[in-house]
């Protein structure tokens, strides 16, 4: 997780990119071989938590443009000079 | 690695229902890849992370944002609550997650429980116990108390660790209180044998449990306490039946007109109303229902309430007889149970099902174990009881319900055995009440009817309509009468001065 700490976008855009690595990580932990009602309860689950992962991801989509409308408000006040940290 | 786990069906809370609704999870007949189960574990653990690391990156995006929101006033508001949405958004996904893996990891110590329990039962013989006997006078006292109490400790340690990564209460406990008592029974009597009603019997051929608490008792002389025991039948208006001189089997008009039962759940309603009578009368208390069913044949259902009283009490129901118990040995209650059965007028081909909950089931399985009972028991339902070390032979069905969160299951420190006859329901549902919720009657009940409302086993599914069947509560033209007997210990003093009489005598 590298990213410029001078911007808000750049916090917004790492966040999704390791919303995508939980995405990975749980298509990877799914019952395979398991089976019967436990593994089934189980999957469903699994299937829900990926449901609330791309529901958050919506939500960082979205705060990644506000963050963005904001940091060019902040830029026509002159804002910060990047590499200012 | 893959075995099957028939015979055991777990009901858990499904995860992503924070209403606390249980529902299925069973693994009956299923076979399990604890492999498996270790790589979901693993993945899990990098989701997790992952959304850490997420949740990390938009807390220093929200700070960059904060510190300077006053250079961009008109769209800083939108933008920090936009990150703020996201946050809450994320947090969800983390505490998700979080409860994914937790289950995933009580579910693989449950497996692994069932694995270890059924390993240890085919290791049995020869077993490590009568070793430790021979070592510790040779190694010096001093140096296996030191060695001990560190392996204590230790076992304290992994109680709690495995408590903390989700290991159910009484799948934790079973373990280490077979493991504890494993540790202290040659602490306690290094003989590596120990006196029960059937003889001598070496540590080898006990669970760790029996041998613990048979061998306390042994030292305490508890094990002569009993033995003075007076059963009677309660008419309906409270008076005392006995049987006619030179018949032992109590009239019928000792009896009371009910209601039919109907199933276990209205069973463990009896089971209540008998505990609460107990308790207002302070003496034993065991109820026989007698159904006789359109045929003209009766069937009888005997309910046993759980422990009533504290210790050495006038009803045997109380926690002396819960040690004489686990120990195997000579116990008031098993000696009053029998008698019940002697004097209620069954018929030799009557079949009887016992319906115990707590120290009521342990009576029943060790009636149903007994091959000189001298009534057909023709099944057994036990509710929060700790049961794994009575051999019930294979013709008796027998359906346990055993609550995770209870300990009470788990004294035993042996899972139920996995045979054709013998149906457990583990469950997790939510206690009836705070206060020892988990171990009450009512949860039970509760997840019983939502257990075979939801269909979550053909087995138990099976089993509960062949006890229905057998028992004549499925008959609709069964009518049903109740038998009441009551019970004391007569002579507790005399027991007492023999108890004292007895302490530690028998080994020197």
């Amino acid at each position: 997780m590298f990213f410029d700490p001078s911007s808000g976008v750049g916090g917004v855009v790492a966040a999704e990119h390791e919303l995508d690595r939980v995405l990975e990580a749980l298509a990877v932990a799914g019952p395979g071989d398991w089976e019967g009602p436990a593994a089934r309860a189980y999957g469903t689950a699994r299937d829900g938590a990926a449901v609330s992962v791309h529901a958050a991801d919506a939500r960082l989509r979205w705060a990644r443009e506000c963050v963005r409308a904001f940091e060019q408000e902040r830029a026509t006040w002159g804002g910060l000079p990047r590499g200012w940290w | 690695m893959g075995w099957p786990a028939a015979g055991v069906v777990v009901m858990r809370p499904r995860p992503d229902d924070s209403g606390g609704t249980p529902t299925l999870v069973t693994y009956s007949g299923v076979v399990v890849d604890l492999g498996r189960l270790a790589e979901i574990g693993s993945a899990l653990d990098a989701a997790l992370g992952a959304a850490r690391s997420a949740a990390r990156a938009l807390w220093l995006a929200r700070l960059l944002v904060g510190g300077t929101a006053g250079l961009a006033p008109l769209s800083a508001p939108r933008a920090l609550a936009a990150l703020d949405d996201a946050r809450h958004a994320l947090a969800g996904v983390e505490d998700r997650l979080e409860g994914l893996r937790q289950r995933v990891a009580a579910a693989c110590a449950v497996y692994e429980e069932a694995e270890s329990t059924a390993a240890a039962i085919m290791a049995r013989p020869p077993s490590p116990g009568p070793v430790f006997g021979m070592l510790l006078p040779a190694r010096g006292a001093a140096h296996w108390v030191a060695g001990g109490v560190l392996r204590g400790l230790l076992l304290g340690v992994e109680a709690v660790m495995d408590a903390r990564r989700g290991v159910p209460l009484q799948v934790n406990a079973q373990a280490h209180l077979r493991d504890g008592a494993r540790l202290l029974g040659p602490a306690v009597n290094p003989t590596g044998r120990v006196l029960l009603p059937r003889g001598w019997v070496p540590l080898g051929a006990t669970t760790p449990v029996e041998f613990l608490t048979s061998s306390v008792l042994d030292l305490t002389g508890l094990d002569h306490f009993g033995g003075s025991v007076d059963v009677w039948a309660a008419a309906a208006d409270g008076a005392r039946v006995e049987p006619p001189l030179g018949v032992h089997a109590v009239p019928l008009g000792a009896s009371a007109a009910i209601s039919p039962v109907r199933s276990v759940g209205e069973v463990l309603g009896r089971i209540r109303t008998t505990a609460a009578a107990a308790d207002r009368y302070r003496v034993g208390r065991i109820e026989l229902v007698a159904q006789r069913g359109a045929a003209g044949t009766t069937a009888w259902t005997m309910v046993l309430p759980g422990t009533r009283e504290q210790f050495m009490a006038a009803n045997p129901q109380d926690h002396l007889s819960n040690v004489q118990l686990m120990a195997d040995e000579r116990d008031d209650l098993l000696l009053a149970a029998r008698e019940v059965l002697a004097m209620a007028p069954i018929g030799p081909q009557d079949p009887v099902v016992l319906v115990g909950h707590s120290q009521g089931g342990i009576v029943a399985a060790e009636l149903a174990a007994d091959p000189e009972v001298g009534v057909h028991v023709a099944g057994v339902v036990s509710v929060g009881s700790p049961i794994g070390q009575v051999d019930i032979p294979d013709a008796v069905p027998v359906i346990s319900l055993e609550n995770l969160d209870d300990v009470v299951p788990a004294l035993d420190g042996l899972a139920n055995p996995v045979a054709p006859n013998r149906v457990t329901l583990q469950f997790d549902g939510a206690a009836h009440s705070a206060v020892l919720g988990a171990h009450d009657l009512r949860t039970y009940e509760a997840a019983y009817d939502r257990a075979l409302a939801q269909g979550v086993d053909a087995r138990l599914t099976g089993a509960d309509a062949d006890l229905r069947a057998l028992a004549h509560w499925d008959d609709p033209d069964a009518t049903a009468r109740v038998f009441t007997f009551e019970f004391a210990r007569t002579d507790r003093l005399g027991s007492l001065l023999e108890t004292i009489r007895h302490a530690g005598y028998d080994r020197r």
